[in-house]
C-alpha cells in the first residue's frame, strides 16, 4: 500500500507546498487561529491549479485545517507537527484512493456494520509505515525521487497473506 | 503522464447578435428579463451574463479526465487550466483586480480549475435586452423578493413558504431553462404557484443551451459552472427589478454538500449553493451592482425533509410535479421521469418519507425503485454510499466531541462561513442540522437503511 501511495504521489507531482502548509499549521496552532494555514494553502494551491497535484495540495490543506481546528497538534513541536500533518494527509489519501472505495463492497457482506469496519480500516492505516513516507515526502514535495521506504518484513505470497490475520500482516 | 495539464484556450471575441451566439454555438436569451420589468439591461449586467456564459461554454466543452480517461482512477486530470478571452462592454471594469480577483476566485472555488480571464472591448451592437425600448416599466410591487426557481422540491417548498403569508406582494421566480421537457414542467409549476397565490408570482424563464451540441458523451457532465450561471441570471433579474437581494431555496444539507467519500476532494462535491458560494457571489455582485447586493440562502438551517414538511396544504399536491433527478431530462427515456438512483433522487425520497409524505413518492415514478425489498444489490450502491456518509456523520455526532469528530471526518465542514472561526452558534447549527438529517434517514422504509443506521440508533423505524 505504501509503495503504491509513493508511486501515486510521484506520478501526480507530489504535494508541493506541503512543508509550508505544515509550518503554517504550527504557527496557526500557536495562535489558535487558522488564518496562516489558509493563506499558506491558498499560495500552494495557486501554484498547482489545473495540475494533477492540485487535489493533493487541497487534501493536505484540509488535513492541516482539521488538525489545527481540532487541537490535534497540541503538544507537538517543529518536525513533529510537520510529520503529523504529512501523515494525516497520507492517511486521507489512503482513504480516498483505496479504503473508501472498497467500504461499500465490504458493507454488503452479511453481518457487517460500520462499527466493526472503522476499526478495521484504522488498523489498515496503522499497519502502513506512513511515518517514513511522510518524512520522505516532506523532503521531496514535488514527488521527484520519492521512493517508498523499504519493506519491513519478508515478501509473502498472496495466498499466504490472505491466510494471515490482519494483526500479523506487517 | 505529464505533470501539467494542458491549458485550453477559449476565444469568444466573435460573440454577438440577437442572442449570445458564441462561435462554439451557445444560446442565452436574456430578453425575458428585460420584458418582465420593462427595462433595458445595463452594460455590466449584460457583461456578467456574457462572462458566465463564456465560463459555461468552456466548462461544458472541455472534458475533465481527458488526459487519462477512465484510467484516471485517482482523478489526476480532474482540474483543468482554462483561458477565456471574452468581449465585454466595460473591459476596464472587469480587468480591474478588485473585480477580476473575486470573479476568478469564485470560478476556482466552484470548479477547482485554473481560470485566466482576459477581457477585450466588444464591438458588436448590444443585444435587444439592452437596446429595445419599453413603453412602461413594471417593477415588482413592494414588498417583493426574487428567488431562484429550478422546479425542484426545494424551490417549490421555498416558494410556497414565501407565498404562504401576506408578507410579499410579489415574488419573482427566476428559472434557467436548458431543455424543452424541463421547461414544460417548470412552466406548469410556475402557473400553479401564480394562480394559487393570487397572481403574486412573476416568472422569468431564461433559455440557454448549446446549439449543435455534440454527443452528450463529448460534453463535460459535471457542469460546475452551472450554479454560477444560475446565480448570475438571478442577480441580473433581481437588479433589473430594482431588488437588492436574491434568495436561494436549497436546503442546508444539500447546500453544504459534504463529500460522500474521502475521494471527493474540493469541488468534486458540488458547491453551487454552498453558503461560501453565496457569500462570494454577494461580494462580487455588489461590486457589479455598485451597491450592496445579497444572495440569501433562506433554507440553510433546514433539511430537505423539513422543507417538505413545511409545505402548506395549498401547495402540497404540486410536489408530484417537481423534479429532482440529475439525469431525467437528459437521457430521454420514455415513460419515466426519474432514475431513482442518483443522489438527488435518493435525497428526494428520503425527504418525502421523513416528512410523512411517502404517498407522494410512488416507487413506479423511478426507473429503479431501490426502496423495494428485492432491489438488486448493484442498484443500491449509490444509496449505500449516501447511507455510509450518514452513518459516518452519525458516528461523529455520537462521539464525545461531536464537532471535532466531524471536522476530522469531513474537513470540508470548515468551509461553512463562521464554522472555522467559531462564530457563536455556527457549529451548533451545523451539528443540529446534520443530526436531524441522520434522524430523517431512519424514517425511510428500507432494510438497506436499517443495516447502516438502525443498528446503532434507537429511532423508531416508523415514527411517522
Amino acid at each position: 500500500m505504501v509503495t503504491a501511495l509513493a508511486d501515486t504521489l510521484r506520478r501526480a507531482g507530489g504535494c508541493p507546498g506541503l512543508g509550508a502548509i505544515a509550518e503554517a499549521a504550527e504557527r496557526g496552532r500557536a495562535a489558535t487561529a487558522v488564518t496562516d494555514v489558509q493563506l499558506a494553502g491558498q499560495v500552494a494551491l495557486r501554484k498547482v491549479r489545473g495540475m494533477p497535484a492540485q487535489q493533493h495540495v487541497q487534501a493536505a490543506l484540509d488535513s492541516a485545517r482539521s488538525l489545527v481546528s481540532t487541537g490535534d497538534l497540541d503538544g507537538l513541536r517543529g518536525e513533529q507537527v510537520q510529520r503529523r500533518v504529512a501523515m494525516s494527509f497520507l492517511e486521507r489519501l489512503i482513504r480516498a484512493n483505496l479504503l473508501d472505495r472498497i467500504t461499500p463492497k465490504l458493507m454488503q457482506q452479511p453481518g457487517r456494520s460500520l462499527d466493526d469496519l472503522v476499526p478495521y480500516m484504522d488498523h489498515c492505516i496503522d499497519q502502513a509505515d506512513l511515518q517514513a513516507l511522510a518524512d520522505r515526502l516532506l523532503a521531496h514535495e514535488d514527488g521527484r525521487g520519492l521512493r517508498a521506504p523499504s519493506r519491513r518484513g519478508p515478501r509473502r505470497s498472496t495466498r499466504e497473506l490472505l491466510n494471515t490475520p490482519m494483526g500479523q500482516v506487517g | 503522464m505529464s505533470a501539467v495539464n494542458q491549458t485550453v484556450a477559449w476565444d469568444l471575441t466573435k460573440a454577438g447578435g440577437d442572442v449570445v451566439d458564441w462561435q462554439q454555438g451557445y444560446v442565452l436569451d436574456d430578453r425575458p428579463v428585460a420584458r418582465a420589468f420593462g427595462v433595458n439591461l445595463r452594460a455590466r449586467q449584460s457583461d456578467l451574463l456574457d462572462i458566465a456564459m463564456a465560463a459555461y461554454v468552456a466548462d461544458r466543452r472541455t472534458r475533465r479526465w481527458a488526459l487519462l480517461g477512465k484510467r484516471d482512477m485517482f482523478g489526476f486530470s480532474w482540474a483543468r487550466r482554462l483561458h477565456l478571452r471574452v468581449p465585454v462592454r466595460e473591459p476596464a471594469f472587469w480587468s480591474d483586480t478588485t473585480v477580476l480577483t473575486p470573479l476568478t476566485e469564485l470560478l476556482e472555488w466552484l470548479t477547482d480549475d485554473a481560470w485566466s480571464l482576459e477581457f477585450v472591448a466588444r464591438h458588436t451592437p448590444g443585444r435587444p435586452a439592452e437596446t429595445q425600448g419599453h413603453l412602461f416599466s413594471s417593477l415588482p410591487r413592494s414588498p417583493a423578493a426574487a428567488a431562484l426557481f429550478s422546479g425542484g422540491l426545494d424551490s417549490l417548498a421555498g416558494a410556497a413558504r414565501d407565498l404562504d403569508g401576506p408578507s410579499l406582494n410579489e415574488l419573482v421566480l427566476v428559472t434557467v431553462r436548458t431543455n424543452s421537457r424541463m421547461e414544460a414542467a417548470q412552466r406548469q409549476l410556475l402557473r400553479e404557484l401564480r394562480s394559487r397565490s393570487g397572481g403574486r408570482v412573476t416568472s422569468v424563464i431564461v433559455p440557454l443551451g448549446l446549439v449543435d451540441a455534440p454527443d452528450p458523451s463529448q460534453l463535460e457532465s459535471t457542469q460546475r459552472t452551472r450554479g454560477f450561471v444560475f446565480l448570475v441570471v438571478g442577480f441580473v433579474t433581481a437588479t433589473a427589478g430594482s431588488l437588492n437581494e436574491l434568495r436561494s431555496y436549497e436546503n442546508g444539507v444539500g447546500a453544504i454538500n459534504l463529500p460522500y467519500s474521502a475521494a471527493q476532494i474540493g469541488a468534486k462535491s458540488s458547491r453551487g449553493a454552498h453558503p461560501a458560494t453565496l457569500g462570494s457571489a454577494s461580494r462580487l455582485f455588489s461590486l457589479v451592482n455598485g451597491k450592496a447586493f445579497t444572495v440569501v440562502g433562506s433554507n440553510l438551517d433546514r433539511t430537505k425533509g423539513e422543507l417538505c414538511a413545511g409545505i402548506s396544504p395549498d401547495f402540497r399536491d404540486l410536489v408530484g410535479h417537481t423534479f429532482s433527478c440529475d439525469t431525467a431530462f437528459t437521457q430521454r427515456i420514455r415513460g419515466s421521469t426519474a432514475c431513482g438512483i442518483c443522489t438527488s433522487c435518493l435525497l428526494r425520497r428520503q425527504a418525502l418519507w421523513s416528512a410523512g409524505m411517502g404517498d407522494l413518492d410512488p416507487g413506479d415514478r423511478y426507473r429503479w425503485d431501490v426502496l423495494k425489498e428485492d432491489a438488486a444489490s448493484q442498484d443500491t450502491f449509490p444509496l449505500q454510499t449516501m447511507l455510509m456518509q450518514a452513518a459516518c456523520i452519525d458516528r461523529c455526532l455520537r462521539s464525545e466531541g461531536p464537532w471535532q469528530a466531524l471536522v476530522r471526518e469531513f474537513p470540508a465542514v470548515l468551509s461553512v462561513p463562521g464554522a472555522e472561526a467559531g462564530r457563536p452558534g455556527a457549529r451548533e447549527a451545523i451539528i443540529s442540522l446534520l443530526r436531524r438529517y441522520v434522524d430523517e434517514w431512519c424514517r425511510v422504509p428500507s432494510s438497506v437503511v436499517s443495516r447502516y443506521l438502525h443498528g446503532t440508533r434507537e429511532i423508531e423505524a416508523n415514527k411517522l
